[in-house]
């Protein structure tokens, strides 16, 4: 017999299956549904299929995996509740006096886990057990609730399979408790929470190892705070590169604790960063119009990738992205991705602009020429992208199928491989526990900050006879190096690989000038490259004179010293003390010290004090301590103030400034500070600089400041290297015997096709700076050596009439070229200026201002405005294009020229002279009317056809090194050489090595050939 | 010193009974156990604020009321930050989420049962975790959701319909 029921009676009936009809209010209802019942088999089976839905629907939300609280919410929350309590109108628990209401709460997690324990033996109810009894008084409410009547009917055998399978996982969570392993049995304990969450037992054990792992966590940050010392070395080597890349930790090394804490902390914090999750209709952006978009000739831009002439413009790029899927081929997101692929980096002109919209995904595997455009495909891509207010994106979260993911970057995905989205990078890596599919690993940027370096191009003689440099006697590059490659065992960066200051490191053989007024003797060596056959390897050697102890003039010597919070680690300021310690130990009585500590503010530690009195200098520095924020300009002023306090008219005033590198000065004033510092070096006092730490060090910063400062900059990555800079080179370091030291190399055309310097790439000077007496070099310290090689391309060898390419050309002063900045002025557009290179060798540029261009290439200058635009915050990864307009013939040199007058050979020409080499330099003392007329040295050098066999060791190291710098930059022009060379080369020019620098050199050598290798 | 103790004993024991389920619930709202948390955290912080004798009667009813409300206040906000709202998908990929272990050991009918429940229009979908997760009455759903009990009788009984259906 069937009803023709209507809704409001089937309803009912799941009411009723639902246990909802149980008060008396529905006992009408209740009797309606059961009468019902009674007399159709239809609703009885439809009830029974409704309770048997109910449990599975029970069973199913029961089932899905659980999740807790992190220690830190919970803490939260029980700071609330304890800190914050709201006035209670029931006093059932005020008869207790106060200590033991408290010991109440303390005590609640043992009163559960005795109940636990103990379920037939309630225990003794005096203090654990009050509240014990009113947990159980809840327990006992809900016990009695009509829900649960109605679930436990429907339940029936599941609910005893349930409580087997919660069993189980207690009794191995108890055992796992047994083994401490507290964080396996907080995973079973969950669940078994998961299938029945209202079994007392299984919370008190919750709540009992929650205890344990509190303990545990409290134990383990006591521990790393001991050692927290040791440590920070290992700490700063994570800034820069995760552990999983390097070496893997047994799971509860303290450092991995200390990790994820700097990840909790570098997460941002609410609300600065949105989670959204993209699916593919979101990525689906409008085709731009690329019809009116500028079309811009590559003729004139630099770049060994791009030399291909030819419309390059957005619309080519656009035709680039690829059709995937069988759908729609996705445009990159604007026309603004009409990027610049700088030696395999993609550079995105407007990075800073996007709307949340849009998206593109750049790929290229590092080193390779082009990076693939890439769009999305039709299928879905399930993928949360994280982005900052700034709309830069942060973190991609998901797993995406491989051959989407292929279909996506049109080749086939490889672990390691980098793609770029919005700017951010990722690294591809396979994810875990998941077969074909691949996760967006985002790679960890460093604090540490690399000028970009381009290497020297080979010049042509007929062109460009003229080389022109500034002395330098930095080496800070070099320890960096050492130490990511001997402490951090990775590869260093190219762009912080700086060959001059590596070939500088190193003693070399040079005799010595035999007194003051010859202050250099200079020594050169001409061999066969190594790493190309047929080019020959000048090596030119400079020797400074060096005084006899005690001839060292007086000494007024301010230590800027950086205390601010990230200078605490001990190859930081322990290590500056140290240094500093054994620095007063060699000074004379004649010499002045002060000390000026910057942190949150500036103070003076110690006011300009006589050596006389050398123990309060000693305890001054032994009090030095770290703690606070950076603010390097205040302190640098304070310190040149005092330094001009006491200024020595014969002597040494110098500020000899020790840090990370870390300021805190905003980007404008670090183009003010370094200005500040060539103002106070050219009245005399000049700027040491000390850096120290890695992965805040800003090297780009304190090598600008030393370079501007004519001092020395030094990365002290140990004592041993500090004990070298500051006690064995004491003389060197402090006692300028040469100003303004600069070489210039005129090269025979007659001989040499082609010529190439060897780094010193950011002391490149203009040609007409040589002889121009107003325009600072680097100084030469007492006993130092400067080494510069040059790569000769000998006239009438096969390459010898390789034409230069355009972006090699020179700029000169007085050539005007066409700079092009992508959406400089208007979003879309390509700003461009024409300018005239001025006298002292700039351009100025709108928003950026002066810009150095003379002696520099094409590609050299693009590289110098698109590293000012990052810089001064104006467009990151900008799209710069350079080229010369009009070419402005050298002017010519004060010097006449040796070998040739404009086209025509001198009789010099015709001997067997490759090249002169001149140097200018200032005496330190002379007085105030001669000292600003420098003096020439010229030594013309012979090629005697040397083979590399038959040359002296040290240009054989030499040559090793360059080798090294070479490979270590990649450097287009390291020819034929390798790592397995490099170290014959060196090890077979090791000479007597007194300190095992060149020993430790070919080791480096060898970690860099097997890092290199692991890749 | 006696009532803050106990206070925050009282929270703590809501807290034990409470929050696994309340983060399931959450999750299923907000889509990711990250936000869950906070979501979940945010409500027994409000706890902390109520008086014990007042909410604890019905504390089921009103933490899930509470955290309902959050959980969508979440979403809201993000939902304005982006205006497309229909192209969201509420279910991340689980992989980068909790162990997955527990899902390979659930039965066939389970991860049926839930996929079908997930095609179901939002309220009813709602209504059958407060139901069968969070084990609210009719008359707690009608108060956190903020809808008539006979509604929720309507909303209920059409999704277990249409469930029976699809599972037949």
């Amino acid at each position: 017999m069937t009803h023709d029921h209507d809704h409001h009676d089937d309803a009912q009936l799941t009411a009723y299956a639902l246990g909802e009809l149980t008060g008396p209010e529905h006992a009408d209802a209740r009797a309606a549904v059961e009468a019902r019942l009674a007399t159709d088999p239809a609703a009885r089976a439809q009830l029974a299929e409704l309770r048997a839905l109910a449990g599975d629907l029970t069973d199913a939300f029961a089932a899905e995996p659980a999740a807790s609280l992190t220690p830190a919410q919970r803490n939260a929350i029980a700071d609330a509740a304890t800190a914050d309590p709201p006035p209670t109108r029931r006093l059932l628990f005020t008869g207790l006096p106060a200590a033991a209401g408290l010991a109440a709460c303390l005590l609640i997690a043992a009163g559960i886990t005795m109940l636990a324990q103990q379920p037939a033996d309630r225990p003794g109810l005096d203090l654990g057990g009050s509240t014990a009894l009113h947990y159980d008084a809840d327990t006992a409410d809900r016990d009695a609730s009509p829900d649960d009547d109605v679930r436990g009917i429907a339940r029936g055998q599941v609910e005893r399979e349930r409580q087997e399978q919660v069993d189980a996982l207690l009794t191995r969570a108890m055992e796992m408790r047994m083994e401490m392993r507290y964080d396996r049995a907080a995973e079973l304990v969950d669940r078994a929470l998961a299938i029945d969450p209202d079994k007392p037992a299984t919370q008190a054990m919750k709540a009992g190892l929650e205890d344990s792992q509190r303990m545990v966590a409290y134990r383990d940050q006591r521990r790393l705070r001991d050692t927290r010392m040791s440590e920070s070395s290992i700490q700063n080597s994570e800034a820069t590169q995760p552990y999983s890349e390097i070496i893997t930790y047994p799971h509860d090394w303290p450092e991995l604790t200390v990790r994820r804490l700097a990840e909790l902390e570098s997460q941002p914090a609410e609300g600065q960063v949105e989670t959204r999750v993209y699916d593919v209709r979101d990525l689906l952006v409008e085709v731009p119009n690329f019809e009116n978009a500028p079309q811009f000739s590559l003729e004139s831009t630099s770049g060994s990738k791009r030399e291909h002439s030819g419309n390059y413009g957005p619309a080519a790029i656009a035709q680039d992205s690829i059709s995937v899927g069988g759908g729609t081929a996705l445009r990159p997101a604007t026309e603004t991705t009409a990027g610049e692929w700088f030696g395999g980096i993609a550079r995105n002109a407007n990075a800073t602009r996007l709307t949340p919209r849009e998206i593109e995904l750049f790929s290229y595997t590092e080193g390779e020429p082009t990076p693939d455009a890439v769009g999305f495909s039709q299928e879905d891509v399930n993928l949360a992208i994280a982005r900052n207010e700034s709309g830069k994106v942060y973190g991609i979260n998901g797993v995406i199928h491989a051959e989407q993911l292929h279909n996506m970057l049109g080749r086939a995905p490889q672990r390691g491989q980098v793609v770029i989205v919005n700017g951010r990078r990722f690294r591809l890596e396979p994810a875990p526990q998941q077969d074909d599919a691949w996760r967006f690993a985002p790679i960890t940027a460093t604090n540490e900050r690399f000028a970009p370096i381009e290497d020297n191009p080979f010049r042509d003689v007929w062109a460009e006879p003229l080389s022109t440099f500034s002395s330098d006697v930095s080496t800070g590059s070099y320890t960096t190096l050492r130490r990511m490659l001997a402490q951090q065992r990775r590869l260093p960066p190219a762009d912080a690989v700086r060959i001059e200051e590596m070939l500088n490191y190193f003693r070399y053989d040079y005799s010595a000038p035999a007194d003051a007024d010859a202050p250099f003797a200079a020594n050169v060596s001409v061999t066969s490259a190594p790493w190309a056959e047929q080019h020959r390897l000048v090596r030119i050697g400079i020797k400074g004179y060096e005084p006899e102890a005690g001839q060292r003039p007086a000494a007024n010597l301010v230590f800027l010293v950086d205390v601010s919070g990230s200078m605490r680690p001990n190859d930081r300021l322990p290590l500056l003390k140290q240094a500093l310690t054994e620095l007063v130990q060699q000074l004379g009585q004649d010499d002045t010290v002060a000390i000026v500590t910057y942190a949150g503010s500036s103070r003076i530690s110690l006011e300009p004090t006589s050596v006389v009195e050398r123990q309060r200098i000693l305890r001054a520095i032994d009090q030095l301590g770290a703690g606070g924020s950076t603010h390097g300009a205040d302190g640098i002023q304070t310190a040149y103030r005092l330094a001009e306090e006491n200024l020595l008219e014969v002597g040494i005033n110098r500020v000899i400034l020790g840090t990370d590198g870390d300021f805190n000065v905003g980007i404008t004033d670090r183009q003010e500070l370094a200005r500040m510092v060539e103002d106070k070096a050219s009245s005399g006092i000049e700027l040491s600089v000390l850096g120290f730490g890695m992965g805040n060090l800003k090297d780009e910063t304190v090598e600008l400041l030393a370079r501007k400062g004519q001092g020395q900059y030094a990365y002290l990555d140990g004592i041993d290297e500090a004990r070298r800079v500051l006690v064995e080179q004491l003389g060197g370091t402090l006692h300028t015997i040469a100003r303004d030291v600069k070489l210039q190399v005129e090269f025979n055309p007659a001989r040499v096709a082609r010529y190439r310097l060897i780094g010193y790439e950011k002391r490149i000077m203009p040609t007409e700076h040589f002889a121009d007496d107003t325009k600072r070099a680097g100084n030469i310290g007492a006993g130092h050596t400067v080494t510069a090689l040059y790569e000769v391309v000998p006239a009438g060898v096969a390459d010898a009439a390789q034409p230069q390419t355009v972006a090699e050309r020179r700029i000169e002063i007085g050539s005007e070229v066409e700079v092009r900045i992508f959406e400089l002025i208007q979003p879309g557009k390509m700003a461009t200026f024409r300018r005239e290179v001025d006298a002292a060798g700039r351009i100025e540029l709108p928003v950026i201002g002066k810009v150095e261009a003379a002696g520099l290439s094409v590609g050299q200058l693009q590289r110098r405005i698109v590293d000012r635009l990052a810089e001064d915050e104006v467009l990151r990864d900008a799209t710069v294009e350079v080229r010369v307009v009009r070419a402005a013939e050298p002017a010519a040199a004060r010097e006449p020229m040796r070998y040739q007058r404009t086209t025509e050979l001198t009789d010099a020409a015709d001997s067997d002279e490759l090249l002169t080499l001149n140097i200018r330099y200032k005496l330190p003392d002379a007085p105030m009317d001669t000292a600003n007329t420098s003096k020439l040295i010229q030594v013309p050098v012979a090629d005697s056809d040397q083979a590399w066999e038959q040359a002296d060791a040290d240009t054989r190291f030499a040559a090793a090194v360059a080798g090294f710098g070479m490979l270590l930059r990649d450097s287009p022009h390291k020819g034929s050489a390798d790592f397995a060379q490099v170290i014959e080369w060196a090890e077979a020019a090791l000479g007597d090595d007194p300190h095992g620098r060149r020993s430790e050199f070919v080791d480096l050598v060898r970690t860099a050939r097997d890092l290199h290798g692991d890749e | 010193m006696p009532r803050e103790s106990l206070n925050g004993s009282w929270v703590r024991a809501a807290l034990v009974e409470h929050e696994a389920a309340l983060i399931r619930y959450a999750r299923s709202v907000v889509g990711d156990a990250d936000r869950a948390r906070d979501v979940v955290q945010d409500t027994f912080l409000r706890l902390c604020r109520q008086q014990p004798d007042v909410v604890r009667p019905h504390l089921r009813a009103w933490l899930y009321t509470v955290c309902r409300r959050r959980a969508l206040d979440v979403l809201r906000k993000e939902r304005r930050m982006h205006t497309t709202t229909d192209s969201v998908t509420w279910n991340l990929p689980t992989a980068l989420d909790d162990a997955p272990a527990q899902q390979a050991e659930a039965g066939e009918t389970r991860q049926r049962l839930l996929a079908e429940l997930e095609t179901l229009p939002g309220k009813q979908r709602e209504v059958v975790r407060l139901k069968f997760q969070a084990g609210l009455s009719y008359r707690d759903i009608a108060d956190a959701m903020d809808l008539k009990v006979g509604y929720v009788g309507y909303l209920l009984h059409t999704a277990l319909k249409t469930l029976r259906e699809r599972m037949a």
